[in-house]
């Protein structure tokens, strides 16, 4: 097959599979006013022009000089083309050209031998109805027309007049050309009127099917060829790489951000901040090195570049650098299959990875109705992906509240996620929510969250939690369980009052305390099951501070630092904070902190001639055996300390290790638990139980944890190791015990100088698979505040991890040894800095505990642990 | 006004209709179409138009084609070069300049009248003898 023939209408040659065939007939009808004769004389225009080749234009109502008036406004200079020999326009009756388009040597025929005319435009086949007598003789006459054209070599163009663009009996001319081409200008949108332009046969050359968008232009008539969808490709990298959407909270909610190349409606009411979303997203990808194209019907450029920086984004640069295209268009005159083309041309330009729309709603408008919208989308959905680009499409949802139906025009199956972003009321408020209601290829959070848009744009804040129906506008809170531990029955109560105030603050919370043991290592086990479970109730997880670091290390925990501000951080004892930490990410907020200290009967020690605690393990012996012996009193104990199978038995080996001057790693990395202090440290506690007889046996077989507290505080003990808070129980006023006890720091052993306490306390962290994550940062937030931890402490409950608080004149009041405590929280020693200290502290406490039941020899069996240790902490 | 547009008035438009037909071969310089073609494309009666064409013909500013086998006449416009000057200073002067074409008219109305006045003598010396 020759070449085809150029028509010289940009677009139209693309749609006609190249061009015209050569020595064809095309038909080309329409309504009036569609533009037949202008897009039939820029065919033998360009003709000329182009390729020197000479055309015809005969004319059998339009004088041409009309048409040569007309051609001017498109800058055509027919007279100029006809004194080269280069176009005739010539009018003539439709009888006359007929005949003598048949004559041997008529006009036509001499016409077209003198010119060396290549083209025929004739205007139009409508005129040729008055030849014939009936249909079958107009049929005949047109048939013949053709073939007269054809025999001369010519490639015509037939115009043809269309009483309707609707198409009821199709004219008999469609048969008989090669061609039939179809122009429409038809009514959109109830104001606007739009031209189009369709293949309806092409004989013998594929073609694109459909209607394509058609105008005629300052320089002639223009085609915009429709995009022919093709299979998507989206997804088929693997793994699917991702694109941040510069909204740091989204980005999580998406597993990373939009998956690269993928297409993503962006659905929410007005005002929601749709188009700041679009903006983050291209600034961002702009930022790392992704150019992208701003399509925006709605705001000017301008004033898009004003918007974005009010919210810190550096647009107007970004743009001056090249990096960010911004096309507007006006929804009222937009065409979008030029758009199309305008975007894909930008797009090659700039090297575009990211576009956004904004918005479908504007860009509705040029469509009739919600199937051409839809074809659209699925076509820009198609090029964008054609080009691997990245894209966010805004969409308006009518409803401002209440139930929304994301696309009417069901685009939720065309493209490859969606965003809603919504208004709801809830709590008397406003509140903005966003979810991902879908992320094909990917996983995504399914959660709901609370966001605002601040000064940097969109932030997410929360998760909604406790709450129904949010995505519906109208949020209807429900209960959510948290979990709460309490350390004895008078915590629990104060918890009680605790969970119950916070629950009034936040009415869609209910809190439950949760039966955790008190043991820490079995509360270790509940944590860690806890964690492991697919999603679990225990919202708020209780970390005791020598096990935090294992269980940062299972990944299982949210990081928390955005949970209080630094100035709040900067609150707690840095001690307490930093076994939370791991590198710049901090696991678990500080509610509780512990020390080991001596308590003490003051009225006892001093009625039997002590005045002062003892500073050494030696001199409390001595001081217990007195009392016992001075008392008398079968039912008063020496001595009591955590001696029973668990980590309080490391923890009272420690105490003595230390204070005897002694350690389990020296500073070189080696195990110095083969040392005299060590020996010493546990030959005394050997003894105090089976050679001073200070020490019951029973320290060794306690389940509970609690009994020498209450053996304390119901006066039958001297001395306890134990934590504060039992003094602080003992300071209620109605205590029969209260201002008769001492406290003071660990008794040091005759290779120290001085006691060391141990450090510990609670961290509250949030799981990774909490139920209710945000409700938890709350309570969280609720019970580290400096006014919830003086209340307890003037309640006699934990010791708090707010350094202010051990000098606050009103706590101080109430815990007069705060200063004593907090002199031993400073200087205390951390367990957690022992190397592999939970398997350290298996090993002590099933070598150690034979030991204080009198099964074991204190040396013998040292010597059995120290290899033990010694392998755990030197691999 | 030129010599040659005032020959040709006098000459070969003579009357309105035949201004008008010159005028449209002017700006229609490859139209081709018979005496009833033309008629439609100026708004005249054919009986008008065919002494129109006539004259032109006669003086050389039309072609006559006598096509399907004699049938019917086609007219177009003379090819000849002088013709087309002369028809472009007709143009002209009828379309641009007021004070010529106000001359053209008043010409072709005073020949329409001597024309009438002849017509009038000559069916009063008939009517007259007839009377005698």
């Amino acid at each position: 097959m020759s070449d085809p023939v150029s028509t010289g209408v940009a677009g139209l040659d693309e749609i006609l599979g190249g061009g015209l065939r050569r020595g064809s007939c095309t038909l080309l009808e329409g309504i009036p006013g569609t533009g037949k004769t202008t897009l039939g004389l820029r065919f033998l225009h360009h003709g000329a022009v182009a390729d020197g080749a000479p055309g015809i234009a005969i004319t059998f109502e339009q004088f041409p000089e009309q048409m040569v008036d007309d051609a001017a406004q498109f800058g055509w200079d027919i007279r100029e083309l006809e004194q080269q020999g280069l176009m005739r326009i010539m009018c003539t009756s439709p009888d006359v050209f007929l005949d003598q388009l048949s004559e041997v040597g008529g006009v036509v025929d001499r016409l077209v031998s003198e010119m060396g005319a290549q083209r025929v435009l004739i205007d139009s086949a409508s005129h040729l109805s008055q030849v014939g007598e009936d249909q079958r003789d107009q049929r005949q006459q047109f048939y013949s027309m053709i073939n007269g054209l054809k025999r001369a070599g010519l490639t015509t163009v037939v115009t043809k007049e269309l009483e309707s663009s609707e198409i009821l009996e199709i004219p008999f001319e469609e048969y008989l050309c090669d061609t039939v081409i179809r122009l429409d200008n038809r009514m959109v949108g109830g104001f606007r009127r739009r031209r189009f332009i369709e293949i309806a046969k092409s004989r013998g050359q594929a073609h694109r099917l459909g209607r394509h968008g058609f105008e005629i232009t300052a320089d002639g008539p223009v085609v915009y060829p429709r995009w022919e969808p093709q299979p998507r490709t989206v997804g088929d990298t693997c793994p699917a790489t991702r694109a941040s959407t510069g909204i740091p909270g989204l980005d999580r909610m998406l597993h990373g951000g939009l998956i690269s190349g993928s297409a993503t409606l962006v659905a929410g009411s007005a005002g929601v901040g749709k188009t700041t979303l679009g903006l983050q997203f291209i600034c961002e990808g702009a930022r790392q090195d992704e150019t992208g194209i701003f399509v925006t019907f709605e705001e000017s450029p301008d004033k898009l570049v004003c918007q974005a920086g009010g919210f810190g984004l550096e647009l107007a640069e970004l743009r001056d650098a090249g990096k960010i295209s911004i096309i507007h268009e006006f929804p009222t005159t937009v065409r979008f299959e030029k758009l199309l083309l305008d975007v894909m041309a930008e797009i090659d330009r700039i090297g575009a990875k990211r576009v956004v729309f904004d918005s479908l709603t504007d860009l509705g408008m040029a469509f009739p109705n919600e199937e051409s919208v839809r074809e659209a989308v699925y076509e820009l959905v198609s090029m964008l992906d054609s080009r691997g680009i990245t894209s966010v499409v805004t969409t308006e949802v009518p409803e401002l509240f209440g139930q929304t139906y994301v696309s009417g025009e069901h685009l939720s199956i065309i493209v490859d996620g969606i965003i809603l972003m919504k208004y709801l009321e809830l709590e008397s408020e406003i509140q903005r929510a966003m979810s991902v209601l879908k992320m094909r290829g990917s996983g995504h959070d399914a959660g709901i969250w609370r966001y605002i848009i601040r000064n940097r744009g969109i932030e997410l804040q929360s998760r909604f939690e406790g709450a129904e129906g949010v995505m519906a506008g109208a949020a209807r809170t429900t209960q959510i369980a948290l979990s709460v531990r309490s350390f004895n029955e008078f915590d629990e109560q104060l918890n009680a009052e605790l969970l119950e105030r916070f629950s009034q603050i936040h009415p869609n919370v209910q809190p439950v305390s949760l039966n955790i043991p008190y043991n820490p290592d079995e509360a270790l086990d509940t944590v860690r099951t806890a964690l492991r479970a697919t999603s679990t109730h225990l919202s708020v997880a209780p970390m005791c501070l020598y096990w935090t670091p294992e269980i940062i290390a299972t990944r299982r925990l949210r990081e928390v630092h955005d949970l209080l501000s630094d100035a709040e951080w900067s609150q707690h004892i840095p001690e307490v904070v930093e076994p939370a930490c791991e590198g710049d990410s901090i696991f678990g907020v500080p509610a509780i902190a512990v020390c080991g200290t001596l308590l003490y009967r003051r009225d006892l020690l001093e009625e039997h001639g002590f005045s002062a605690a003892p500073a050494t393990w030696d001199e409390l012996v001595e001081q217990a055996k007195k009392v016992l012996a001075d008392e008398g009193r079968d039912d008063l104990i020496g001595f009591q300390f955590p001696g029973y199978l668990y980590e309080g038995l490391s923890t009272s080996f420690l105490t003595n290790l230390w204070s005897n001057g002694g350690q389990v790693v020296r500073d070189d990395g080696t195990c110095a638990l083969d040392s005299e202090a060590a020996r010493g440290a546990l030959r005394f506690m050997h003894a105090a139980i089976h050679e001073h007889g200070i020490t019951p046996r029973s320290v060794t077989s306690y389940t509970g944890g609690l009994e020498p507290q209450d053996d304390f505080t119901e006066g039958r003990t001297l001395f306890l190791y134990m934590l504060p808070s039992v003094l602080q129980e003992i300071n209620q006023p109605d205590s029969p015990l209260a201002g008769r006890v001492g406290i003071a720091g660990p008794p040091h052993g005759p290779r120290g100088e001085r006691g060391f306490s141990f450090l510990g306390g609670w961290h509250f962290g949030i799981p990774v698979n909490a139920r209710a994550p945000v409700a938890a940062g709350d309570f969280i937030q609720f019970m580290a505040s400096p006014e919830v931890q003086k209340e307890r402490a003037m309640r006699g409950g934990p010791l708090p991890t707010i350094t202010s608080l051990y000098r606050d004149p009103e706590v101080l009041a109430f815990n007069p040894h705060y200063p004593t405590v907090y002199e031993l929280l400073c200087s205390a020693r951390k367990r957690n800095e022992i190397p592999r200290y939970m398997e350290v502290s298996e090993l002590l406490q099933r070598h150690l505990h034979p030991v204080l039941t009198g099964e074991r020899e204190p040396d013998a069996t040292l010597d059995e642990l120290v290899p033990l240790v010694r392998e755990l902490v030197e691999r | 006004m030129d010599e040659s547009v005032r020959h040709f008035i006098e000459e070969c438009a003579q009357d309105l209709v035949g201004l008008e037909v010159a005028l449209f071969f002017q700006s229609n310089p490859r139209a081709f179409d018979t005496a009833s073609g033309i008629a439609l494309r100026t708004h005249r009666a054919v009986s008008d138009i065919e002494p129109a064409l006539a004259r032109l013909s006669e003086q050389g500013y039309l072609e006559v084609l006598s096509r399907g086998d004699g049938r019917y006449q086609v007219f177009a416009l003379s090819p000849r070069p002088e013709v087309w000057r002369v028809l472009c200073r007709v143009s002209d002067a009828y379309h641009e300049n007021p004070k010529a074409r106000k001359e053209i008219i008043l010409m072709l109305v005073q020949r329409r009248l001597k024309e009438r006045d002849a017509e009038a003598a000559t069916s009063n010396s008939s009517g007259g003898r007839n009377d005698v």
